[in-house]
């Protein structure tokens, strides 16, 4: 009794944060007009063919979406108002009344006529894999008695959960690094509930929504089978929470080269020593969590005739060009320099700053809903002061003590970067378009968080708790404001 | 005793809470509806004297201006008049004169002799009243379905970039307005009340609740760790 209570007194901070968050989660579902999210009419595309016909779209098809799905569209104007803000949803009560009399004349077959893939494979997100669509036809099927809309949108409400169970992970995998300091966890976890981009994201239909969770899992995971030894149970959890990334989102893949490091790190230690018989032995139950479930789904994949994962081209077809990578690379992050190429005219002149700041803290609708200025300045300069002071923190508890730690993080960060900038460079050389976006970040999230929480160590007392409300402050006060912009640039 | 994480977030929050108020109580806006159509190409080219029709708009909220791109082709815009009028029968409801001078793609704003009601379909009639040729923007017939520019009673294809205005009035102002459009098109037991609730557990539960968990884990990190679980 005693215990529970010590432990209820200990998580209440958690806990009220993650109702706040919840009740913000719900405001973002409600707010954005249906399809008025990245890519969510293709995601709802999949899900909904993946809850009526019970297997995900195939690679080719015939009608991407259902009837029902292209009605509604067709009633909101949702592909008119995508990223475009001369146009505003339908808020015309007769033009409401008119497709309710519409979809009632249809029926529930207009709901299973879409495949979810369309001709050529037209639907982009016919090539992921199955798990969130899967969590998503919950909802879907719990409401199969209302509209489409009903439907939608307590998809989305189920899905704004997963930013609570990324924010209790954050909890977690801060107490874990930095130990058991409630402000600091505190910090970390409001960083993930209430990054108004995480927030956006996970309230709307999209696979990315599942995996901040699951990285923030993998990450906390990883860190506790380094520090404390791999076990069966431990070491099982993480590569779980791998699998999870992994069948949600190919963007899942870049935590394997990490969890490989976490297990081998964890095995040795558990050993006492480098004995790679006990290393395999002491491993091999715990991959099996990952490999069962991915091996299934590539399984599956391949003999239905299934892409496993998004095909990319191999850079233009010939050789790889490396001195291209480096060109490219340069510019993204810095100044184009005299002799370079430069980017195809898409690009903004520094992407770093657009999609690694502007694109990762807050854009919102289909990227045309933007921030003043001064707050991307704001939260571009939070997240450098975050870096450097974990950096500064790491250095003064003893870099060669973390050092393996430091490794995982590191590793885990530097391999989603550079499958994004792989990916983008090779769509580059291949279509000339821009790949990337500001929400393909949004994994790392949980690691900049632990960041923010490890440049707030370096303070103490007082100041350290002020410095931890004002974050807490700060970030309430960027969810106001992105709601209020959204409200007002899709319904005044 | 309130912990300096509840006061620095008290701060933070009630000051910025209050520029963004002063942000939304400043911020006028007249948009009564729109045909959503982004200006991409000369969607009506009218020459002296021409006339070019969208039709038929229905007519969502209760406007009496009209706001629309136009192009002049480098030199000084022609005079313009615009009529609304019904579709049919094309009885004038309201109109407009714009001055002639005006400079190359502007944006030009058009106040209306009276209001149009909401609840009907009109005509919206662009006629070149000078000697030199416009062009009003828009973009292809898809970009709005169900309407369509006409001139001389021939389809051009296409739909002009038209933004029905009615006086400016501030976004709070406006709140329950917003409120209401954003619970058209949502479950059917979701109404305006929701967004008023809402809005009401973000601005007073939501900081309740983080002043609540900050306070709390000052608390705990006051406390002997002995025991404590990460």
């Amino acid at each position: 009794m005693e215990l529970r209570r010590i432990a209820s007194a200990q998580l209440r901070p958690l806990l009220l944060l993650l109702v706040a968050a919840a009740i913000v989660g719900a405001a973002w579902s409600l707010i954005v007009p249906a399809w008025q999210a990245p890519d969510e009419h293709s995601h709802f595309g999949y899900a909904q063919t993946l809850a009526e016909q019970g297997e995900p779209p195939a690679s080719e098809g015939d009608r991407r979406y259902s009837t029902e799905q292209e009605q509604a569209a067709d009633a909101i104007g949702a592909d008119q108002l995508a990223a475009n803000l001369f146009a505003r949803p339908e808020w015309s009560e007769a033009e409401y009344e008119r497709w309710r009399r519409l979809q009632a004349a249809e029926g529930e077959a207009a709901r299973a006529d879409g495949d979810g893939a369309g001709p050529e494979g037209s639907n982009s997100a016919r090539t992921n894999p199955p798990l969130y669509y899967a969590f998503e036809a919950i909802p879907y099927h719990a409401a199969s008695a209302t509209d489409l809309f009903g439907r939608l949108y307590l998809m989305r409400l189920w899905s704004a959960l997963l930013v609570l169970v990324a924010a209790a992970a954050t909890w977690a995998f801060v107490g874990e690094l930095l130990g058991p300091r409630r402000g600091l966890q505190l910090a970390g976890a409001a960083v993930v509930a209430l990054q108004p981009m995480a927030v956006f994201v996970s309230a709307s239909i999209n696979p990315d929504a599942m995996l901040i969770p699951a990285f923030a899992t993998t990450l906390w995971l990883g860190v506790r089978v380094i520090r404390r030894g791999l076990t069966v149970g431990n070491g099982a959890a993480l590569c779980a929470a791998a699998a999870v990334a992994i069948l949600a989102k190919a963007t899942g893949y870049a935590l394997l080269p990490g969890v490989f490091l976490a297990l081998a790190i964890g095995g040795y230690r558990a050993a006492g020593g480098l004995r790679v018989g006990s290393l395999v032995k002491r491993s091999a139950l715990p991959l099996l969590a990952l490999a069962v479930p991915v091996g299934a789904w590539l399984a599956y994949a391949r003999l239905s005739d299934r892409p496993a994962v998004n095909q990319v081209g191999a850079g233009g077809g010939g050789d790889f060009d490396h001195a291209g990578l480096f060109s490219y690379l340069w510019q993204f992050y810095l100044p184009q320099a005299p002799g370079q190429m430069p980017l195809p005219p898409g690009y903004p002149s520094l992407p770093a700053r657009d999609f690694w700041i502007e694109g990762f803290w807050g854009k919102f609708g289909w990227l045309e809903i933007v921030w003043p200025d001064p707050l991307y300045l704001a939260v571009g300069l939070l997240t450098a002061a975050a870096i450097v002071g974990a950096g500064v923190a790491l250095v003064r508890s003893g870099l060669r003590r973390h050092a393996a730690e430091a490794a995982f993080l590191v590793l885990v960060a530097l391999s989603l970067l550079g499958g994004l900038h792989l990916t983008e460079y090779r769509i580059l050389a291949d279509q000339n378009t821009v790949f990337n976006q500001g929400r393909y970040l949004l994994p790392l999230l949980p690691l900049l968080a632990a960041a923010v929480a490890a440049a707030l160590s370096l303070a103490k007392g007082q100041v350290q708790q002020a410095l931890v409300g004002a974050l807490v402050g700060f970030l309430f006060v960027l969810q106001v404001v992105s709601l209020a912009i959204v409200g007002a640039r899709f319904y005044a | 005793m309130r912990s300096w994480a509840v006061r620095s977030f008290l701060v933070v929050a009630v000051a910025g809470l209050v520029v963004a108020f002063a942000v939304v109580v400043g911020d006028d806006r007249d948009t009564a509806f729109t045909l959503g159509v982004a200006p991409g190409l000369p969607a009506a080219e009218l020459r002296p004297g021409a006339e070019g029709c969208q039709t038929p708009v229905p007519v969502a909220e209760a406007f009496d201006g009209v706001r629309m791109q136009v192009g002049t082709y480098r030199r000084k815009g022609s005079p313009l008049t615009v009529s609304i009028r019904t579709p049919d029968s094309g009885r004038e409801i309201a109109a407009a004169r714009v001055p002639g001078g005006y400079a190359d793609v502007s944006q030009l704003g058009v106040t209306l002799d009276s209001t149009v009601a909401p609840g009907q379909r009109v005509a919206v009639c662009v006629r070149n009243a000078g000697q030199r040729k416009v062009a009003i923007y828009g973009g292809p017939e898809l970009a709005n379905v169900g309407t369509t520019v006409e001139i001389g009673g021939r389809d051009q294809k296409t739909d002009m970039t038209l933004v029905f205005t009615r006086p400016p009035s501030s976004l709070l102002s406006q709140t329950s307005e917003i409120f209401e459009r954003a619970s058209l098109f949502r479950p059917v037991w979701i109404g305006p009340w929701a967004y008023w609730l809402l809005a009401g557990l973000i601005l007073v539960a939501v900081p309740a609740l983080l002043a609540r968990s900050l306070r709390a884990a000052s608390v705990e990190d006051s406390l002997p760790q002995s025991g404590s679980q990460p």
